[in-house]
């Protein structure tokens, strides 16, 4: 049975929201059309048609990541599951053969917060997109031997990332040290013993009942379609998708950190650089707040190409053969990261002394206008041109819709960024940039540590 | 040789009446090659600057002189220190990246529309007056040296930079454009001058725009870069056929190898320009095309058996184009070479070799059937606008077909594609794909031992835990059972920091 649609905000008609954020003068105004629905199972949907597109983006965002996985001996089901919806249904019992026709480009990633598949195809192909995924996000058929079977790839994606990267190595025991109860303590691939002994095939069917529901699913839709065909075929398909009744563990809460921590690895070999990950425990993305904005602007305010740590440890001082952060968004408060590679015969206190230091002038310097204006128009300008097809538009709406909890914060975080002082900046350093918060880790060569 | 990139590369002046989507012709006659992909409303200008100055002109003892010289243009000019440069990008929020290939080098700026003319001066300022400072030069070196270590280190990156010097032995195609440790340490700010003066030239670049344009914007670029840029274009280096008679094994040992890269390739006769590269392109979609989980490799290695995360096969060079599946568009070659690419765990990596060289075999023994090909042309005609979604992508595409001179090469691709025979098919795969015939190269912790691993009777893997090998032993007996065509003494054991010294 079809559910009756409930739209978000505004009654019956569908809403269609254009919005024009502030941008300073020398930027254009940027806007994404789009529609909000929801269906009365929960469900929620975005539409942006772009009629000049010849193709379509289609996300099913659920919104469960590695945060959601508070069982013992589960780490990584998330992504294990993520590979399982991969592996056909009644319907459609080999997935890789339905959608291959299409020409479509599929696949699928998990984060921390949520995890996503997509299938992007030429527009003609939306009813049948929306069948294939309405019907593997409701009735995936996987057995124990195909839950082993797909254990391996996925060992594998840890190995290269984890095993054979020392930054995936060193960033694992990063958010191990920095966190003591929340899920984010552990990485979203798994721990490897959960991988090779403890998680089950009942682990997968757990998690799959509980978060593969429409309560937990966003479908984000972009390009070139017909917004009121999308509608009905995503009602016809999901209308009678019945919720869960499981209600999810609650998520530990973190303690405040009140001291900093630190640890020092050696990598398996001698062929690496040393390299140091400075974190702090960041703001969540959560309601775009005004510390989240601001992290956002410290963030290009010292990486950007003349961001100040670039230019004192790459350009000035030439101590650091990369050195760069990534200001994530996360639904609860996480950490800002920032990692440094040594060049030849550089310690690494000696770079971290740099980092502190520059740390220390925001909070105590108030940034000039100029800087700010800069870092402002940098994010923007990033956002303009990361929107130039389908699949970024939907990625992005469904991501903000999951994280942020409204797409419109796509364009309102835009006009809140315009609205930050000097005074933000320092306000925001002074709380967040603290050594209390911080977390220390640093990976050396085998050599240096004989 | 190919006519198309000498069209581009010797600077011969060419009208292009490019019409098709967004696409708009040229400007006249006396500017050099232009491509335009003009896009309402893009809020933006992308320009892209395409130099017959790749790796492959290197000069012999002085690898990663092109990639040297290309990143010196960032480093400062006669209006703007290093810095500067930086600032200026930041404040404009504009963006210049510059990429050396084999055969070019890509400067690319990108800038919102109403930021073209502080940002056009810059960008002329970069391309047009390399300051070439003695100071930034060496601390270039040293940067350079480190991007050499930074391809050791990753066992990704270097077995597959690792294949095509093999591949491309005593040929200006085999150093990685990074150029080689001692090479490397050797140039200079004279050096990096000298390179810019013969290949930097009027006669020697594409341009190419894309967003908010106009044929008089193109027009203006031309005429503010033939006006600065020396006359001349330099004479593009012969490239060897290179022979691989019988196939060669490369053990790069690292320690404690959790698993094994293993690149699997040989060169080819066959590229754009060719009938056969339509085929050879479907053929690859079938064993597998890039990041695909169809694919023929990807099904036999990882779907059935959860061997490796990634099984995929290239019908030409490929890098990847950000976070897609699709090749990078816009690095032309005049040779191009097929590969393949897994990464089992480390004790499967034998198994996974039987796996790879006994369908390749397969393949060429039996070839394609007709269903097989509907379904991987059917895949690819329906999947080919992804590869000119962005007008980052088309402008790169266009590009491609002025390199390759294949002017339709985007317009006629689903009537190439729909064309293609069983007969085309099995006859490209016959001129490009020979398991006698390859390099291969794995990424090992003990060379010797793995050297005696693939010369042995005994294949020795494990399944994922909880798998239940019994019920792929029938389909697991012909891989075991298949001889590698190795000979032991074509296999060599290198130590990975020797690599690319």
């Amino acid at each position: 049975m079809i559910g009756s649609r409930k739209r978000v905000i505004l009654g019956l008609s569908a809403l269609v929201v254009v919005v024009a954020a502030l941008v300073p003068a020398t930027a254009p105004a940027f806007s994404i059309e789009y529609e909000k629905h929801a269906l009365d199972n929960g469900l929620r949907i975005v539409l942006a048609p772009d009629p000049s597109a010849p193709t379509v983006s289609y996300f099913t965002m659920i919104d469960a990541g590695s945060r959601d996985e508070t069982k013992k001996g589960a780490t990584g089901i998330a992504h294990v599951f993520e590979h399982m919806m991969f592996r056909g249904t009644e319907q459609y019992p080999d997935f890789d053969a339905a959608v291959a026709p299409m020409g479509a480009q599929t696949n699928a990633f998990t984060g921390n917060d949520m995890t996503a598949y997509y299938v992007n195809a030429k527009s003609e192909f939306l009813p049948e997109i929306v069948a294939l995924e309405a019907d593997r996000v409701r009735n995936l058929v996987f057995t124990n031997e195909t839950f082993r079977t797909e254990l391996g790839p996925v060992k594998e994606e840890r190995r290269r990332w984890v095993d054979e990267d020392p930054y995936g190595y060193l960033e694992q025991r990063l958010y191990d040290l920095a966190f003591d109860r929340h899920t984010y303590q552990h990485p979203v691939i798994g721990w490897e013993d959960d991988l090779e002994q403890n998680m089950t095939f009942n682990d997968g069917l757990q998690f799959k009942e509980t978060y593969y529901s429409p309560q937990f699913t966003v479908i984000s839709v972009a390009g070139g379609f017909d917004p009121e065909q999308a509608l009905a075929l995503i009602e016809e398909h999901y209308g009678d998708w019945e919720q869960s009744t499981i209600t999810p563990d609650p998520i530990p809460e973190e303690p405040e950190q009140d001291r900093h921590r630190t640890d020092r690895l050696v990598w398996k070999d001698a062929m690496i650089a040393p390299i140091v990950m400075m974190a702090h425990k960041s703001p969540a993305m959560q309601f775009v707040t005004k510390d989240y904005l601001a992290l956002q602007v410290v963030d290009r305010l010292l990486f950007s190409n003349s961001g100040r740590l670039r230019q004192r440890l790459m350009v000035d001082n030439q101590l650091v053969e990369d050195v760069d952060a990534g200001a994530w968004g996360t639904k609860d408060p996480s950490l800002w990261t920032i990692t440094a590679t040594a060049k030849t015969g550089v310690p690494l206190d000696s770079i971290q002394r740099v980092i502190v230091d520059e740390l220390e002038r925001l909070r105590t310097e108030p940034v000039s206008r100029e800087e700010l204006d800069k870092a402002v128009l940098g994010f923007k300008a990033n956002r303009i041109y990361g929107m130039d097809k389908p699949s970024s538009v939907a990625v992005t709406l469904g991501r903000y819709t999951i994280i942020s909890g409204n797409p419109e914060n796509v364009m309102r975080e835009l006009k809140l960024l315009e609205a930050l002082t000097p005074a933000d900046i320092q306000a925001f350093a002074q709380t967040y940039l603290t050594a209390d918060r911080r977390t220390t880790v640093t990976l050396i060569p085998k050599a240096e540590s004989q | 040789m190919k006519r198309g990139m000498w069209k581009q590369l010797t600077g011969v002046a060419v009208v292009l009446a490019l019409l098709v989507g967004a696409i708009s012709c040229s400007p006249g006659s006396d500017s050099g090659p232009t491509v335009l992909v003009p896009k309402d409303q893009a809020g933006s200008i992308r320009v892209r600057l395409v130099f017959g100055a790749g790796s492959a002109y290197d000069p012999g003892d002085k690898e990663g002189l092109a990639h040297f010289t290309a990143n010196a243009l960032k480093r400062g000019t006669e209006q703007h220190s290093r810095a500067e440069i930086d600032n200026t990008l930041d404040q404009l929020a504009a963006k210049l990246t510059i990429d050396v290939g084999r055969e070019v080098t890509i400067i690319e700026g990108l800038c919102l529309t109403e930021s073209w003319s502080e940002f056009s001066n810059l960008f002329f300022s970069v391309v047009t007056e390399p300051s070439f400072d003695v100071n930034e030069m060496s601390t270039l070196v040293q940067d350079q040296l480190d991007d050499i270590e930074q391809i050791r280190r990753d066992d990704q990156r270097l077995a597959k930079a690792a294949l095509q010097y093999y591949i491309y032995q005593d040929h200006p195609y085999g150093h990685p454009p990074e150029g080689m440790t001692q090479t490397v340490r050797t140039l200079s700010a004279r050096d990096a001058r000298s390179f810019y003066r013969e290949h930097y030239t009027n006669g020697n670049y594409t341009l190419g725009l894309a967003g908010d344009i106009s044929d008089t914007l193109a027009e203006h670029i031309h005429a503010v870069l033939d006006a600065s840029l020396r006359d001349g274009a330099p004479t593009p280096p012969s490239l060897p056929e290179p022979q691989i008679n019988k196939t060669q094994v490369y053990l790069i040992e690292k320690e404690n190898r959790a698993q094994a890269q293993l690149r699997f390739g040989r060169p080819i006769d066959i590229t754009r320009d060719d009938p056969d590269f339509m085929p050879l392109f479907v053929v690859n979609s079938y064993l597998g095309r890039h990041r695909e989980s169809m694919g023929k490799l990807y099904q036999e290695i990882r779907a059935i058996r959860g061997l490796s995360y990634g099984a995929y096969s290239y019908a030409e060079h490929f890098e990847q184009d950000g976070w897609s599946n699709l090749a990078r568009p816009g690095l032309p070659r005049r040779q191009q070479y097929f590969s393949a690419w897994v990464y089992p765990k480390s004790i499967n990596a034998n198994f996974v070799v039987h796996i790879v060289m006994k369908m390749l075999n397969d393949l060429r023994t039996e070839g394609i059937t007709r269903q097989q090909l509907d379904a991987a042309r059917e895949f690819e005609i329906n999947h080919f606008p992804f590869e000119i979604e962005t007008p980052r992508r088309l402008l790169g595409m266009r590009m491609d077909e002025l390199a390759y001179d294949t002017p339709a090469f985007i317009d006629s691709f689903t009537t190439r594609a729909a064309a293609v025979t069983v007969d085309d098919a099995n006859r490209a795969i016959e001129r490009a794909i020979d398991p006698q015939a390859m390099v291969i190269v794995a990424v090992v912790s003990d060379g010797e031992q793995f050297a005696k691993t693939l010369l042995g009777d005994q294949v020795m893997f494990e399944y994922p835990s909880g798998v239940d090998p019994s019920g792929l032993k029938l389909r697991d007996q012909p891989y075991l059972n298949y001889t590698l065509p190795i000979e032991a003494g074509n296999i060599r054991v290198v130590k990975a920091e020797e690599m690319f010294q």
